[in-house]
């Protein structure tokens, strides 16, 4: 501001000053009514018939105090309401909550609407928008056939036992009293049992109410003074266990400690692997041969979200035999989180796996729910057949199957679940291209015609979508199945589905407005949504599915999961394990329904399980992946230990076939490949996914193996964690893998984790003569023993005659 | 009598004056610090905290060209980075929101990485807004914008991305960023589109950002304008972002 102080007679200007305002510091006078950034939060939820809203949010109080009233309800774009007003709860004195039930609505915009009226009289009207509509997919019943999936077989019951394909569990107490699993006699060395204060519970007759050949239901009570207990154990065909146990006390009734005791004999406790959200830092690793307590829930990583240390995910076993434990949340747990969830103590022949549901001690009169589950370890094998199955590769003696990935190779934008403008010709097309070559004016026809689905976008993007149209060609001569890239985590806002459907998918409390590859859950309108559209490609000429992101996930979603409000006012988020797992077991059901079936008849089913080898998940799917890790220059035995590979990449526990991916740069890719053939040949991982950049050598070797008759009648394969037991090899830092041919000739990779120089290799069997399988060479040959050179972490195939 | 009739006018003159010289931004109750570039200086209109530049990085007298009701500063290559007292400027321990205006002139470079708008650029807590690294031979107007948090002790490193929609059609326009933090959750809103919320495991705070200033504006890469820079002290909502939309853009 310009002050001038001017005498009028003369008009002289007596005194000029230019000021300026300095706003104090620290708080000023601020208008009692003054809008905080208050806004109308919403949810809207389809399948639960529900709308919820929220005014004060994420922090930011709203002022209720002079609110003399306030309704919410619906209304349609002019304003006009659709719904009765809705009275909303106050929450405390910051805010406002309603649940209200969603009207039948036709397609349109409406409004969630907030009107306050103040002591003073004026109204506060705060309105946010939705859309709603209707869709042909919706409730649909795709994959939820009661069947029994291959290789699978019928549930067996007989008293309190049940049976699956390789699987015994015999149920007391609630629990399992025994279960023989693979090749463990007894996984247990005791009784599974619950106890409350101290006492064990003990159970009453077990009553079967449901004896199906895909499950079983059975239900007992448990006894205990002062608590009406109830278990309620759901068998499925593939060792999944679903456990409810209701607790109703009969009066007011303090627990001081509540827990599940899962006491494994200890021949089968020699691997764990946990997770908690943090993928590619899982807890994979051998336990201590020591006493005591060998390992508890607060170690490791944890996702940041989740309180207490909550870990949803404990697998327990050696190799293929174990028991998984897992769990959605803690809710109804009472806990101190300065303790841990679970605890794993050795004592002699036992390793008890204890799940501490109460450590804080609570009074309860109402009743409440645990639930959890368990699956027994193997669920299934492998046959030799499935090791003919390969990977974008047009090697003898395979089964050539090619994952189309990107999503543009089957004609899809970005995450879509249909090709792009829903014209599914180019799909059509490649499915009648498998095993043909078409020249380049051929390719370029059916690309062309193709492309005017991109035609509104940028020449670059055009560019790119050409590109991967081109390669599904490619991919589709070298293949007899195809199966297209999708991803079950992922939403687009450009859905118009999505944006109904957001509040049920998205991982969020409220509205977010936002999409992500990752973020979503598939909740049951989710798999609706999905599956609708997988069976349409698998009608359209597509072999499969392939899912990407199978991994545990949080979501703090207090409709579509047991996410709960903590004393704190945070929310305990849920992990979407029992909404995954009906996805996987709808679309392995819809592809094995399709007829879209591979060797003992399992679906053709890929599920990417990168570092998170959930079994409820991947004894669904028939190929797993794994190593999408670790890329770049390093040798493969300093990227992945031999714990991972046999706990987690193997598939043992699932009987998956595993799929890895390949990935290498730096200035010594031949040396790196090299280290990938030793590891791969040593663990007898031959489906690889090229992510980029190993040598000629990679199809090379394989090439040699499948020609001898790897995966065939006439070839046995004794990788190194499953030895013929005849092979004996001049240093502890060697790992082999035999391939034994019926007539008696054999080859054996012997692989170096770390050794290097002079190797002897003794085959157990007389020895004619050794040669170079990889050169042709002569290898000398001493006292039955080959002699040779091995490079520090490579490998060499010898012929035995 | 005259006298003092003629001094009221003048007052009255210079605080007309006044607010046409130096208007105050929507909300101006919550703002912590506020930069119009308006008066071609680099010194901030409101600031709690000190108003003057802790360090001017590039173009130390700042290239100024018509914005959207005043001045607005040159950024990128050739242009200027400012660098402000973060103490009592901005504040995580509170819900809080940025706000600034930019118009890209991203012709005039072929390829390049980043366009970084604002951040606490440390190695002891890095929180920042830009638009992507990559592809370096895009437009930037094609990239999405990134919400980066590095370096932290508490906050894992991640990026949040938000697509923007303008596209190549929006690309030498203005446009609004607006970046909100409440606990347990982040907002991007991108000119007048329905905010974004990404849900987060944290609650930001101070002790994340210990470094002493933030950075508004960048001395390299691409060239593009930045403009009526604002933080407030709390989360604005929605609706509340789209008035200052509407006031600037239709203004």
């Amino acid at each position: 501001m310009t002050v001038i102080f001017t005498e009028v007679e003369t008009g002289k200007v007596l005194l000029q000053r230019c000021l300026a305002w300095q706003l104090p510091a620290g708080k000023r006078w601020i208008a009692p009514d003054i809008k905080s950034g208050a806004q109308l939060e919403i949810g809207i939820y389809p399948y639960y018939k529900l709308i919820r809203a929220r005014l004060g949010n994420h922090g930011i109080p709203f002022n209720t105090r002079n609110v003399k009233s306030i309704i919410m309800r619906v209304t349609d774009d002019k304003g006009f309401p659709v719904s009765k007003n809705f009275t909303p709860v106050k929450n405390g004195n910051d805010g406002y909550y309603s649940e209200m039930p969603l009207p039948p609505l036709k397609k349109g915009n409406y409004y969630v609407e907030a009107r306050l009226k103040k002591e003073n009289g004026k109204e506060e009207i705060f309105k946010t928008k939705f859309f709603f509509n209707s869709y042909e997919w919706e409730h649909n019943n795709i994959g939820c056939d009661r069947i029994v999936l291959p290789p699978y077989k019928p549930l067996v019951y007989s008293g309190n036992t049940i049976q699956t394909l390789m699987t015994r569990y015999t149920l007391a107490n609630g629990f399992f009293s025994d279960i023989k699993t693979g090749k463990a006699e007894k996984l247990l060395a005791a009784p599974i049992t619950m106890t409350v204060n101290g006492s064990t519970l003990t159970g009453s007759r077990i009553k079967w109410t449901e004896k199906a050949a895909d499950q079983g239901t059975a239900i007992q009570s448990l006894n205990i003074s002062g608590l009406d207990v109830t278990v309620s154990n759901t068998v499925e065909f593939d060792n999944f266990v679903k456990t409810v146990v209701t607790v109703k006390p009969q009066k007011e009734f303090k627990f001081n400690s509540m827990t599940l005791e899962i006491p494994l004999n200890s021949d089968f406790a020699k691997h764990i692997h946990s997770t908690c959200n943090v993928m590619r830092h899982n807890v994979v690793a051998s336990l201590s041969g020591k006493q005591g307590e060998i390992w508890n829930s607060m170690q490791g990583r944890h996702a940041g979200a989740i309180a207490n240390k909550f870990r949803p995910y404990i697998w327990i076993g050696n190799m293929a035999e174990g028991l998984a434990f897992f769990a959605e949340n803690d809710k109804n747990y009472s806990r101190d989180p300065q303790k841990p969830m679970a605890q794993l103590i050795r004592k002699g022949n036992e390793t008890r796996l204890r799940i501490n549901f109460v450590d804080k001690p609570t009074v309860r009169k109402e009743p409440f729910t645990l639930t959890f589950g368990f699956q027994a370890t193997p669920t299934r094998s492998r046959t030799n057949s499935s090791r003919q199955l390969t990977e974008r590769s047009n090697l003898p003696n395979s089964v050539r199957m090619s994952l189309l990935a990107g999503g543009g190779c089957w004609s899809c934008d970005d995450f879509d679940f249909f090709p792009k403008n829903k014209d599914y010709s180019y799909i059509n097309t490649l499915s009648k291209l498998k095993g043909t070559n078409p020249d380049r004016k051929k390719r370029e026809e059916i690309i062309n015609k193709f492309m005017h689905n991109f035609a509104t976008y940028p020449k670059d993007r055009q560019k790119f979508y050409i590109n991967h149209l081109d390669r599904g060609i490619t991919y589709a001569q070298m293949s007899e199945l195809l199966i297209p890239y999708m991803n079950p985590r992922a939403s687009h806002l450009r859905w118009e589905e999505y944006n109904v459907f957001m509040d049920e998918w998205f991982c969020s409390d409220f509205r977010a407005n936002n999409e992500d590859a990752y973020n979503n859950s598939p909740t049951r309108s989710y798999q609706d949504f999905l599956l609708f559209h997988c069976k349409k490609l698998l009608n359209e000429g597509l072999d499969g599915l392939y899912y990407d992101n199978i991994r545990d996930w949080h979501n703090p979603n207090t409709v579509t999961g047991p996410a709960y409000v903590m004393d704190s006012g945070k929310i305990q988020p849920y992990f979407d394990i029992f909404d995954m797992r009906t996805l996987l077991k709808r679309a392995a059901v819809l592809i094995h329904k399709e007829g879209k079936n591979i060797f003992d008849g399992r679906p053709l089913f890929v599920v990417h399980m990168t570092d998170t080898n959930i079994v409820p998940f991947t004894s669904l799917g028939s190929i797993t992946i794994d190593w999408e890790d670790k890329f770049g220059a390093m040798d493969y035995q300093d990227r992945f230990s031999e714990d991972y590979i046999k706990i987690c990449t193997l598939g043992l526990q699932s009987g998956a076939i595993p799929e890895i991916l390949v990935q290498l740069s730096g200035n010594n890719r031949e040396h790196v490949t090299r280290t990938f053939l030793a590891v791969t040949l040593a663990y007898d991982l031959p489906m690889v996914l090229n992510g980029g950049n190993p040598t000629a050598t990679l199809q090379k070797i394989w090439r040699i193996l499948k020609e001898f008759g790897y995966g065939t009648d006439d070839v046995e394969t004794f990788p190194c964690f499953n030895p013929s037991g005849r092979l004996s090899v001049n240093s502890n830092n060697v790992r082999m893998t035999e391939y034994r041919k019926k007539n008696g000739t054999a080859v054996v990779a012997v692989s170096s984790f770390g050794h290097s120089g002079k190797t002897t290799l003794d085959p157990g069997f007389p020895v004619k003569e050794a040669i170079d399988f990889e050169t042709g060479k002569i290898i000398p040959v001493k006292n039955n023993s080959a002699e040779f050179e091995l490079q520090k972490n490579e490998f060499r195939l010898i012929l035995f005659k | 009598m005259k006298k003092i009739f003629i001094i009221t006018v003048m007052l009255f003159c210079g605080m007309i004056y006044a607010a046409e010289t130096a208007p105050m931004p929507k909300f101006e109750d919550a703002v912590s610090f506020y930069i119009s570039f308006d008066d071609a200086t680099l010194n901030a209109d409101i600031s709690l905290g000190n108003e003057k530049p802790v360090s001017i990085i590039g173009n130390k007298k700042g290239t100024f060209i018509t914005g959207l009701r005043g001045k607005a500063l040159l950024c990128g290559d050739k242009g200027t980075k400012v660098r402000f007292a973060h103490k009592k400027n901005l504040n995580f321990d509170k819900s809080g929101t940025v706000v600034f205006f930019y118009k890209g002139a991203f012709k005039n470079m072929q390829s390049g990485p980043r366009v970084f708008f604002w951040g606490i650029e440390s190695n002891i807590g890095y929180v920042g807004l830009q638009l992507a690294n990559d592809p370096h031979k895009v437009c930037p107007c094609k990239r999405d914008l990134h919400t980066m948090f590095l370096r932290g002790k508490r906050i894992k490193d991640k990026i949040y991305s938000t697509k923007l929609t303008a596209g190549e059609a929006g690309c030498e326009k203005w446009h609004m960023i607006a970046f909100s933090w409440a606990p347990g959750q982040l907002s991007v809103k991108y000119d007048n589109t329905a905010v974004k919320n990404y849900p987060v495991p944290f609650d930001i705070a101070e002790a994340d950002f210990p470094a002493n200033d933030f950075s508004v504006g960048s001395d390299i890469h691409w060239q593009y304008y930045i403009d009526e820079f604002t933080v407030y002290n709390r989360r604005l909502s929605d609706s509340e972002l789209s008035e200052i939309y509407n006031h600037y853009i239709k203004q």
